[in-house]
């Protein structure tokens, strides 16, 4: 739909239109209207996840708010801190990092620093997989690395095996990739990211919209 | 015939930065989940400032502060991290890599991550935060610590690693 | 001639920067571009370090000190990037998990011409020919790490193909690739030759690489000890380099027939020997016969689901004292799942596992590891003490087991006594094995049970470990190995589970099942020289 850059902005105009908010039903308002884009994207049982981290969070920041002034603000707080925080969790729910890289790096952010992102995507999985396999085969030795407090003692064994692998892994990866001209200068993508008329007509519109609704309706 | 002692081409030197950063990045994400646990009401998870200790080290502040960023945009992406963790960990690990650049002692990184991400990184947040919010500066800095207590137990487990790794001979810093 | 030279070494001598030895030392080697090239020698003698030259990784991304000459193309490496030189040599190293590094199969192979700034037409063109050419065109869009082991070697080759290199060097690929799945990458390799592709490959495993290849060369201790046509070369590899000669080239060399045969397929028609084999090879293990002991392993219809697949279906057998049993299949066929049921790591869906008569229902993992001793594939997955003698008694010393005479004996079992002080990280990868082995053993368990042991060692390796395994069989040891590397398991165990999909198709004497084509077939496997040799031999005879 519309270019990973258009959507970054979109999300920060929509965080400063939150952020700037005074009227609680508002902020309520506008933190339905990101629950409701949850729904229809069906991102909802992630989110509830994302939830359970969030919420002691929130009721924590409120309730100290609370404490130190009165308790509308301390609602305020924790509905705003709620609200902005669901906003990139809308952001990052509808786009992919690899597409938000690549098309950042159109707009002139340095290749290395996407390629990062999108690696470590495809690696997180891979050092994921080698920590299960160290634990299972310390585990055949007698070495016990449940989680929890008393095999605290045994981390060593994951964390050094993790730790050489990672890094002799990564050795290999630089090694790869120089034999694929990652170092070469002049790139080129088969996937070209281009704002079209539509990605500028909604930034424009979406940050008008945010101004005129924090003038005169919000604050 | 000639005899050349040579070392790695810059270029070369810069594609192993970034593999290094990718697996740094890739254990920040990956030990994440085994690693956090709550104290208090807030959630600490010392591997993110152990990764910030390795990645200071091994790769100096500027790939440091970007391998922070990554992690934060990629925990984010995955629907388990947030927003918070984002100036938390920059902050951390550009002091680390400063730190570490100006002493060349791993210790050194070690105490630029521990300021940076358990004294200075809610300071800043929390007034950068805290008008935005409506609240005053007090209700973040009472995350403070058991930021700290996250914080020094993960760059302590850093420099234990660098040794090791040193010693095994798979780096040389 | 000499415009048709691709690379060209002249007395190059190299040693790593850490180092104080020099690696490479005086090779001289020309390689054109109608090479099928195939580099062998022992593990360490400096093959990989000798490709990293060939496209500039050495000297530009090791660093380290190199006298002499390399040039590609007519290009000096030393004064030519890597990025200069990736599209005319294309490389596929040792680990293919970490070359994979992109979101899908197709946008790994577009990478590298990405790299190369081509035009977007271009790219697509180019992916498309690559797809095609190696025949993944239905991997388009899938995620690379989630293949398997034979499709991410084809990737990668396709990745390095779209770049229309002159030459494709290849480091071990088929050292965890099941028959089937070498076949198609040969067959890949063979086609790109005829398209006039150079090919280089290193492998240990010969038997399965010289009947492709055009040339061969040996690497022995950092020098190139011979350079040819790989049969000559190979008929005398054993008793000067410790190399395996396959068994057709040691049986054409003593009929002195000309030329030597390259598979059993090309033998020329001979009057039957089989007293020839019995000379030429070890002699097979003796069946097995128990004195009425108890079996150490009881496997009782087993049956495992993870999700709502079914990983392994109804499976029964029993491993006594003193016997050694090698289960073989094909990638997936659920060799590696079933040994993590033995101890506890994967536990049964249905059926039951009894250790020493007791059922392991309920057992915790520690209890069982006192039981069965483990080595699984990547021995790397272990170590974490600073010294071999140490990583070898974490095990028993966590157990309460700790039997110093009994470490001892191990240490001179495998050979370590010499790297009882040293730090395991570092040892070669056969020796960073036989610690493993040791290290499974320490606790004294009545089971050993051996994930691939073989996979990526040398002849040398794989003999020696046959006689540690025979060693500790008279000692009444059970064992199990999983692999499928029959040659091995053929000289090593006299009894075979035969595993495909989960099922235990057979289990029976390797000759019984390598005699049954419909059964290798469903398995996907493929008999050793040995056998299709004698067969050959026999059918004859009886036809006469
Ligand atoms: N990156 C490195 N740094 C330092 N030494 C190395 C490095 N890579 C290899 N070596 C050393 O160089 C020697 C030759 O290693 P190399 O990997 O070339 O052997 P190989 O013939 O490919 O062995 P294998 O069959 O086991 O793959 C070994 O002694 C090894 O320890
Ligand atoms: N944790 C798991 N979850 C789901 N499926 C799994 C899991 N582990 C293994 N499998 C599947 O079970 C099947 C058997 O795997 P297993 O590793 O036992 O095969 P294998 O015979 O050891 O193969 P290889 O020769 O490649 O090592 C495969 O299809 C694999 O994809
Ligand atoms: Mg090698
Ligand atoms: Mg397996």
């Amino acid at each position: 739909m519309f270019d990973p850059r258009t959507k970054l902005l979109l999300a920060l105009a929509y965080g400063t239109l939150i952020a700037l908010t005074r009227k609680p039903e508002w902020l309520l308002g506008e933190w339905s209207l990101l629950v409701a884009a949850i729904v229809v994207m069906n991102q909802w049982k992630v989110y509830l996840r994302w939830l359970a981290m969030l919420v002691p969070m929130a009721l924590f920041f409120g309730g100290v708010t609370w404490w130190s002034t009165d308790r509308a603000t301390g609602q305020a707080a924790a509905t705003s801190l709620m609200a902005i925080t669901t906003t990139f969790f809308v952001f990052f729910a509808s786009t992919e990092p690899e597409d938000l890289g690549n098309s950042l790096v159109h707009a002139g952010l340095p290749f290395p620093v996407a390629f990062v992102m999108t690696a470590a995507m495809q690696f997180a999985p891979v050092i994921g997989r080698k920590a299960r396999a160290i634990v299972e085969a310390q585990q055949a030795r007698g070495i016990a690395l449940k989680p929890g407090w008393r095999a605290l003692r045994n981390y060593p064994a994951l964390l050094i095996p993790l730790l050489i692998q990672s890094f002799q892994l990564a050795d290999a990866l630089a090694e790869a990739m120089e034999a694929r001209g990652f170092g070469r200068s002049g790139r080129t993508f088969r996937k070209v990211y281009r704002m079209r008329m539509l990605d500028w007509l909604a930034i424009i519109g979406g940050w008008g919209v945010v101004a005129v609704v924090l003038r005169y309706f919000a604050r | 015939m000639s005899t050349k002692s040579v070392s790695p081409a810059t270029s070369s030197r810069n594609t192993r930065k970034t593999a290094y950063a990718v697996v740094l990045v890739a254990i920040g994400v990956a030990l994440a989940p085994y690693t956090s646990f709550p104290i208090g009401i807030a959630k600490v998870n010392p591997t993110q400032h152990f990764v910030n200790v390795l990645a200071a080290v091994l790769l100096g502040p500027w790939w440091a502060v970007l391998t922070a960023m990554v992690i934060g945009i990629l925990r984010n992406a995955m629907g388990v991290g947030t927003l918070l963790a984002f100036p938390g960990g920059m902050i951390g690990a550009l002091l680390a890599g400063l730190a570490y650049r100006m002493l060349r002692k791993s210790w050194a990184a070690a105490v630029g991550e521990i300021i940076g991400t358990g004294g200075i990184a809610p300071v800043v947040s929390a007034f950068f935060v805290a008008p935005v919010l409506m609240g005053n500066a007090i209700p973040l800095l009472a995350l403070v610590p058991s930021f700290l207590f996250s914080t020094a137990a993960g760059a302590l487990l850093g420099i234990l690693a660098l040794r090791l790794l040193k010693r095994a001979n798979i780096v040389d810093f | 001639m000499a415009e048709s030279t691709l690379i060209t070494v002249r007395e190059l001598t190299y040693r790593y920067r850490q180092k104080s030895r020099p690696v490479l030392q005086g090779i001289h080697l020309d390689i054109s571009g109608n090479d099928y090239l195939l580099i062998t020698g022992r593990s360490g003698s400096g093959k990989s370090t000798l490709c990293r030259t060939f496209n500039g990784l050495i000297p530009h991304f090791y660093g380290g000190v190199l006298t002499g000459e390399v040039f590609v193309a007519g290009a000096p490496v030393d004064q030519t990037s890597v990025a200069a030189l990736f599209n005319q040599v294309g490389m596929v190293f040792q680990n293919p998990e970490a070359q994979l590094f992109c979101r899908s199969v197709a946008q790994e192979i577009v990478f590298g011409l990405e790299s190369l700034g081509l035009p977007r037409q271009t790219i697509e063109d180019r992916l498309r020919d690559a797809l095609d050419q190696a025949g993944i065109t239905a991997l388009r869009q899938r995620d690379p790490q989630t293949l398997s082991g034979g499709e991410k070697h084809l990737v990668l080759i396709a990745a390095m193909l779209a770049l229309r290199p002159r030459v494709i060097i290849l480091d071990e690929p088929f050292a965890n690739l099941d028959p089937a799945n070498v076949l198609r990458v040969r067959r890949l390799l063979r086609e790109l030759h005829a398209k006039g592709c150079g090919i280089v490959l290193c492998e240990h495993r010969l038997s399965r690489a010289a009947p492709d290849a055009t040339r061969l060369v040996v690497i022995h201790e950092g020098k190139i000890a011979a350079d040819g046509i790989p049969q000559g070369i190979l008929a005398n590899a054993e008793t000067a380099w410790g190399l395996e000669t396959p068994l057709t080239t040691r049986i054409g060399a003593s009929l002195g027939l000309t030329p030597l045969p390259r598979s059993i397929e090309d033998m020329p028609s001979i009057p039957p020997q089989p007293a020839l084999i019995a000379a030429l090879e070890p002699p097979l293990p003796e069946a097995f016969t128990h004195q009425g002991q108890p079996p150490a392993v009881e496997v009782d219809h087993l049956c495992c689901q993870l999700g709502n697949q079914p990983i392994l279906t109804d499976i029964s057998f029993a491993l006594h004292p003193g016997e050694c049993l090698a289960v073989v299949g094909a990638n997936g066929a659920g060799k590696t799942t079933l040994l993590r049921h033995l101890i506890g790591l994967q536990r049964p869906t249905k059926g039951r596992i009894r250790i020493k008569g007791r059922d392991t229902a309920g057992t915790p993992i520690s209890n069982l590891a006192r039981d069965v001793g483990l080595a699984f594939q990547n021995p790397d997955n272990q170590f974490f003490r600073l010294t071999v003698d140490q990583e070898i008694r974490v095990g028993p010393e966590t157990l309460g087991t700790i039997d110093n005479s009994w470490i001892e004996e191990l240490m001179a079992i495998f050979h370590l006594e010499a790297f009882g002080g040293h730090a395991p990280y570092r040892l070669s990868g056969g020796e960073k094995k036989r610690v493993a082995f040791a290290s499974a053993l320490a606790s004294r368990p009545a089971v050993l049970a051996l994930d691939e042991p073989t996979a990526g060692q040398d002849f040398e390796f794989r003999r020696n470990l046959r006689n540690f395994l025979g060693q500790l069989q008279a000692r009444g040891q059970a064992i199990i190995i999983v692999t499928h590397d029959l040659t091995f398991a053929e000289r090593t165990a006299s009894r075979w589970l035969l595993m495909a999909e989960g099922r235990l198709l057979a289990d029976t004497a390797p000759g019984r099942i390598m005699a049954d084509p419909a059964l290798m077939a469903r398995a996907g496997l493929e008999a050793t020289d040995r056998f299709r040799l004698a067969q050959r031999w026999q059918s004859k005879e009886t036809r006469v």
